[in-house]
């Protein structure tokens, strides 16, 4: 019953910073006309069997999710060294709603996202990649797994890491590999050989070819949404049973 | 009314025991302090009693709910304001207290009610559009009271509310506090500081390395602490024969002589200390002085604590 107002509150810390809000905005914004107006142009050779920018936008897609999975799960970390997790506690709602509201936040944050990267793709680069309502459907859905995929994967990372300078130590050294060793900018196939290995087991990599087959119209990867759909559980899990245990 | 009643709460971080079957109760307008030294198990107390952290054994009943069975509804009860409970930095001083009223009332006008309400009885009106870190550290706490109190609970748990502040801030809290306990509120406050507890606590509970050392009112265990009551001088030693004389006014009293100093302990009324000044004037002994001997929290506390 009072689910619907702890996601008002997630909404309210969300809106109270008008600069946190026009963040969300910027971001694919500033991200695909970076990389689909001036790096399209640079690399002008097709990539992957595609245009650069047919390439790019779902591994744009792949950021924003990513990037608002981190934006809402990271201040659980915060909330827990200023008491404000505690006070959340001690509220007459369950545990579970409190993950739950954070969640549907992000998911609304990145919607955001998404639209204006289907906006744009409809209004300057229609030319390059054809979306049907249908596809673009698919890859709202799509987009909405990765959400709930990265908040969940940066979830248990917050819930299990105790010290603080532990947590920024893994924060980073996680971030930058989901990007960079991904196919996110650049097929699998072009990296070095010793990055394989680690584009492989970067969840990041399911996620953008999956999205990527969306919008290329070609069969979807299932074995690459079941591995996306497994991390998301699993991570799910893990970070529940951790978030339980994090004033143990 | 018994609002709180926890029985035998143990928890145990790894193999060490950080509170052993602790037992405490608040009843309805009561003000109990849980007061202990750093690690004593205070924090540990209140997580177990505010579902945050489950005890190893033990139980709690808040309003009778029994928080293990009932959460939920137990939760419905209490307000917290947490350790070291800062506010959240993301909202300003009316969104943090509004997204507290929101979770405690049916419909959002009522919250927006409510909160305008604590903002006035807490007189921030004002600093309702500030954000927390433009705030001095006395203005964040009144603004955790308000956010606290916005709550129509019967129980206010405190963890450390005043630590950090100056003196005239503190005042102003526990000011606060006194003023809502007046109003029938009851609260558990964990504190290490003396002053704060003999000036807001009602019932105080020692606990020492988890588990309970010495509980009761807060005046009786002044009283019962005492070793003596008054001290009286004469102008020359006293006697045996005069001491056994005493002994037989009044066998409650216990009477410890040394040179001309005696020393009255126990329950002394003012008909048995007359008797007892009658008696050294028979005997023709001058009174030099008398004074009645004050024992403060701070001698419980260090008498407890350093007593192994």
């Amino acid at each position: 019953m009072k689910f619907y107002k702890l996601v008002y509150r997630e909404w309210l810390c969300l809106m109270q910073s008008w600069k946190i809000f026009l963040q969300s905005l910027l971001d694919p914004l500033l991200t695909l006309s970076v990389f689909a107006f001036a790096f399209s142009r640079i690399v002008k050779s097709s990539v992957g069997g595609n245009n650069y920018i047919q390439f790019i936008i779902p591994g744009i897609l792949g950021l924003i999710s990513m990037s608002n999975g981190l934006y809402i799960s990271v201040p659980i970390y915060t909330d827990k060294l200023t008491g404000e997790l505690e006070l959340l506690f001690s509220f007459p709602v369950g545990r579970l709603s409190i993950i739950f509201a954070k969640y549907i936040v992000a998911i609304v944050r990145s919607t955001i996202g998404f639209l204006i990267v289907v906006a744009m793709v409809c209004m300057f680069y229609s030319s390059y990649i054809t979306m049907t309502l249908g596809s673009i459907a698919a890859l709202y859905c799509i987009h909405c797994l990765g959400t709930l995929l990265f908040s969940s994967l940066f979830f248990m990372l917050v819930a299990s890491i105790k010290k603080q300078d532990t947590f920024n130590l893994i924060i980073n050294l996680i971030y930058v590999p989901l990007i960079y060793i991904s196919n996110i900018y650049y097929p699998i196939d072009s990296m070095p050989l010793v990055f394989r290995p680690f584009a492989l087991v970067n969840p990041m990599s399911y996620l953008v070819e999956v999205s990527r087959d969306i919008v290329s119209h070609l069969p979807v990867h299932y074995a690459s949404l079941g591995i996306v759909s497994v991390v998301f559980v699993v991570s799910v899990l893990v970070g529940w049973r951790a978030f339980n245990r994090m004033f143990k | 009314m018994v609002l709180l009643n926890a029985r035998n709460l143990t928890k145990s971080y790894k193999d060490k025991k950080a509170v052993d079957s602790l037992s405490l109760t608040v009843n309805s307008g009561e003000i109990l302090g849980l007061v202990g030294p750093n690690g004593a198990g205070k924090t540990t107390t209140i997580r177990m009693i505010t579902t945050i952290l489950p005890a190893d054994s033990g139980s709690v009943e808040i309003c009778g709910y029994d928080i293990s069975k009932n959460p939920k509804i137990a939760r419905q009860n209490f307000s917290l304001i947490p350790q070291g409970g800062m506010l959240n930095f993301q909202l300003n001083v009316f969104n943090n207290i509004y997204t507290n009223a929101m979770v405690r009332y049916a419909t959002f006008r009522e919250a927006r009610k409510a909160t305008e309400t604590a903002l006035d009885a807490l007189q921030i009106k004002e600093l309702a559009n500030k954000y927390p870190q433009e705030l001095s550290g006395g203005m964040r706490r009144k603004v955790q009271l308000a956010r606290l109190f916005v709550s129509p609970v019967p129980l206010y748990i405190l963890d450390e509310p005043t630590t950090g502040l100056d003196p005239i801030a503190k005042r102003q809290i526990w000011n606060t506090i006194q003023d809502k306990a007046a109003s029938g509120s009851s609260f558990l406050i964990t504190t290490q500081s003396l002053e704060e507890a003999e000036a807001l606590c009602s019932s105080i509970v020692f606990i020492k390395e988890g588990k309970v050392v010495l509980g009761g009112s807060t005046r009786g265990i002044l009283e019962n602490q005492k070793k003596y009551s008054y001290k009286i001088v004469l102008d020359r030693a006293v006697g045996q024969n005069i001491v056994d004389l005493l002994a037989h006014i009044d066998t409650k009293v216990t009477i410890d002589c040394s040179g001309s100093s005696i020393l009255l302990g126990g329950s002394i009324t003012n008909v048995v200390l007359i008797k007892i000044l009658t008696c050294f004037e028979q005997y023709g002994y001058t009174i030099v002085s008398i004074s009645r001997e004050e024992i403060s929290l701070e001698d419980v506390y260090m008498a407890l604590m350093e007593n192994n």
